[in-house]
């Protein structure tokens, strides 16, 4: 575990110095602001609509973290040779996997607060009423939804190149927020059972997502938030023993 | 684990290793390596570029997967990441994270080697005064040179006090300087760490002849030869050429103006020696005949030493 928890200490220091962490922050906040001068144009429910718009904001900030700071760590270490030195010495492949991804999510989640705390004091300064618990809640759904997604990417990450692990990543994000939606809707049987199989390989992201819910002050019940982030565990766990079983096979050239 | 491998701190049996190359096509990178290199010994893997050298040092740390064959390292095979407990890799170009410094770095591998504490401090501090960083330990690896990085990297290699030292191309890339500070350093490696093997790549017969009790002799991925390197320069003989000026004649002959003599072995160089110091024949440099020696090793067909199997050198404590 001292391994994991040093790998993941180095990574966090590696994120704080990392350009591209400082360019996606500036862009959630950019993205906040846009979305109380949206919210502004609205002429009914406007509180409502500008809080919904400050969470899309968090919720697409976490996704571009998820992939692209992930693609960024593993790919930096691949690249420069980094690696090397840590996997000379007594430390698995999955060690280094679960420290990386630890590191990360900790930076998401330290995020995720940081703009949950900038949305409040926009929310609290422009009068918008919100509710504690329910955007408690949205946010900590989105934080399981940016661990989902990251160990997505890392399953993508150590068997592709940067480019395409990115654009698998993104449409697998696309997959598993529509999936439910067309196993829903689709009232074709073939196509039905083509969506319904997708489903059950693809993360079902929908469940992450209640921005709809939360900024109408509405929440879950604690158990059903257990549930969810049982699920998240699982997808975790899954997308990680298939990262870890091919970045056990790759060859390391560096 | 056999009996055999009690005297040995790397077991190479039958190891091949195939690079794809893309559109089914694929590249031998080593060619059926067997190799034992016993204990305690300085062993120098010698070979020009692409012979299989760096291969076969990122199949020993399981980097690379063999295609065929099987690799012991401390009596475990390879992948297990035990074998990893025991060595001290220093790779061809070391990269660290720069945003850490000297001494964050090396307390990052000393966690991950499950050192901690005082323990681990106080053998950071050893190494930095060893490899002579003590005074840039806080600085951030960014500004390091090459010479300062590859000092780091040997500091980082020595943290477990490992077993097995594995070095691939030390020397790689620095000036001439900065080569024999590496020299020196790992010759004061090995009298610190006597027990240590030292195993380590190079395409410099220079530096192999100067730090090595044997050497294997890598060419297109296969073992070429593995003796002493007593041996290996035995196969050239040692050649001298001696430029001297007869000091009667220095008025007369305008400077520069210089006599070579060829010498076969150090006997006939010492009696030469003898006879111009009674004579006051000022010697203005003698050299050997190296790159005659280096040409042969790489050149297929022109290295005259048995087959590999008959030349395992013996164990030298």
């Amino acid at each position: 575990m001292k391994t994991i928890f040093s790998i993941a200490g180095v990574t966090i220091k590696e994120l704080l110095h990392e350009r591209v962490f400082y360019i996606l922050a500036g862009f959630a906040s950019l993205a906040l602001a846009l979305s109380l001068l949206l919210g502004q144009l609205t002429y009914a429910e406007k509180s409502k609509i500008t809080l919904d718009f400050f969470l899309a904001g968090i919720q697409l900030s976490n996704l571009l973290f998820s992939i692209f700071m992930g693609i960024s760590l593993l790919h930096r270490e691949l690249n420069l040779g980094w690696i090397a030195m840590v996997l000379s010495k007594p430390v698995s492949r999955l060690s280094f996997l679960v420290g990386k991804f630890l590191g990360q999510t900790t930076i998401q989640a330290l995020v995720i607060s940081l703009l949950g705390l900038l949305m409040f004091v926009l929310c609290k300064h422009n009068e918008i009423e919100i509710i504690p618990k329910a955007i408690f809640q949205t946010l900590l759904l989105f934080f399981l939804e940016g661990a989902v997604m990251t160990s997505v990417v890392y399953f993508f990450a150590v068997n592709l190149g940067a480019l395409i692990a990115a654009a698998a990543s993104l449409c697998m994000f696309g997959l598993g927020s529509f999936t439910e939606a067309a196993v829903k809707f689709n009232s074709d049987d073939s196509q039905q059972t083509f969506w319904k199989l997708l489903n059950s390989v693809v993360p079902n992201l929908r469940l992450f997502n209640m921005k709809a819910l939360g900024s109408y002050g509405l929440f879950l019940e604690w158990n059903q938030v257990a549930l969810v982030t049982l699920y998240a565990s699982v997808c975790i766990c899954v997308y990680f023993i298939l990262a870890s079983l091919c970045f056990a096979r790759r060859d390391i050239y560096t | 684990m056999n009996s055999s491998m009690n005297n040995v701190d790397i077991l190479i049996k039958n190891v091949s290793k195939r690079f794809s190359t893309g559109w089914g096509k694929s590249k031998m990178g080593v060619d059926g390596l067997s190799l034992e290199v016993p204990k305690g010994q300085v062993v120098g893997l010698l070979g020009p570029n692409g012979s299989g050298k760096s291969t076969t040092i990122k199949m020993i740390l399981g980097f690379l997967k063999p295609t065929a064959g099987e690799i012991w390292v401390c009596g475990h095979q390879v992948p297990d990441k035990i074998t990893r407990s025991f060595i001290g890799y220093l790779p061809e170009n070391p990269r660290f994270p720069k945003f850490l410094s000297g001494r964050a770095l090396l307390t990052f591998y000393g966690n991950l080697l499950s050192l901690s504490g005082k323990a681990l401090t106080n053998r950071i501090d050893f190494l930095l005064d060893l490899v002579d960083l003590r005074w840039a330990s806080e600085e951030k690896v960014q500004g390091y040179s090459k010479g300062m990085t590859q000092r780091l990297a040997i500091a980082q290699s020595l943290l477990n006090e490992p077993r097995l030292l594995i070095f691939d191309e030390p020397m790689s890339g620095l000036d001439p300087l900065g080569r024999k500070d590496i020299r020196n350093l790992i010759r004061r490696i090995h009298s610190e760490l006597p027990e240590a093997t030292i195993f380590f790549s190079s395409h410099i017969l220079e530096d192999v002849e100067q730090l090595c009790s044997s050497v294997a002799l890598l060419r297109k991925g296969k073992l070429k030869t593995f003796c002493s390197i007593d041996e290996l320069l035995k196969v050239e003989g040692n050649r001298f050429e001696v430029s001297i000026r007869d000091s009667q004649q220095a008025d007369t002959l305008p400077p520069g103006n210089l006599t070579t003599k060829n010498l076969n072995g150090t006997e006939e160089l010492i009696s030469f020696l003898n006879q111009a110091q009674q004579k006051g024949i000022s010697i203005v440099s003698i050299s050997s005949h190296r790159n005659k020696l280096e040409e042969a090793l790489f050149k297929e067909g022109e290295l005259n030493l048995n087959h590999p199997e008959n030349n395992q050198p013996e164990a030298r404590q």
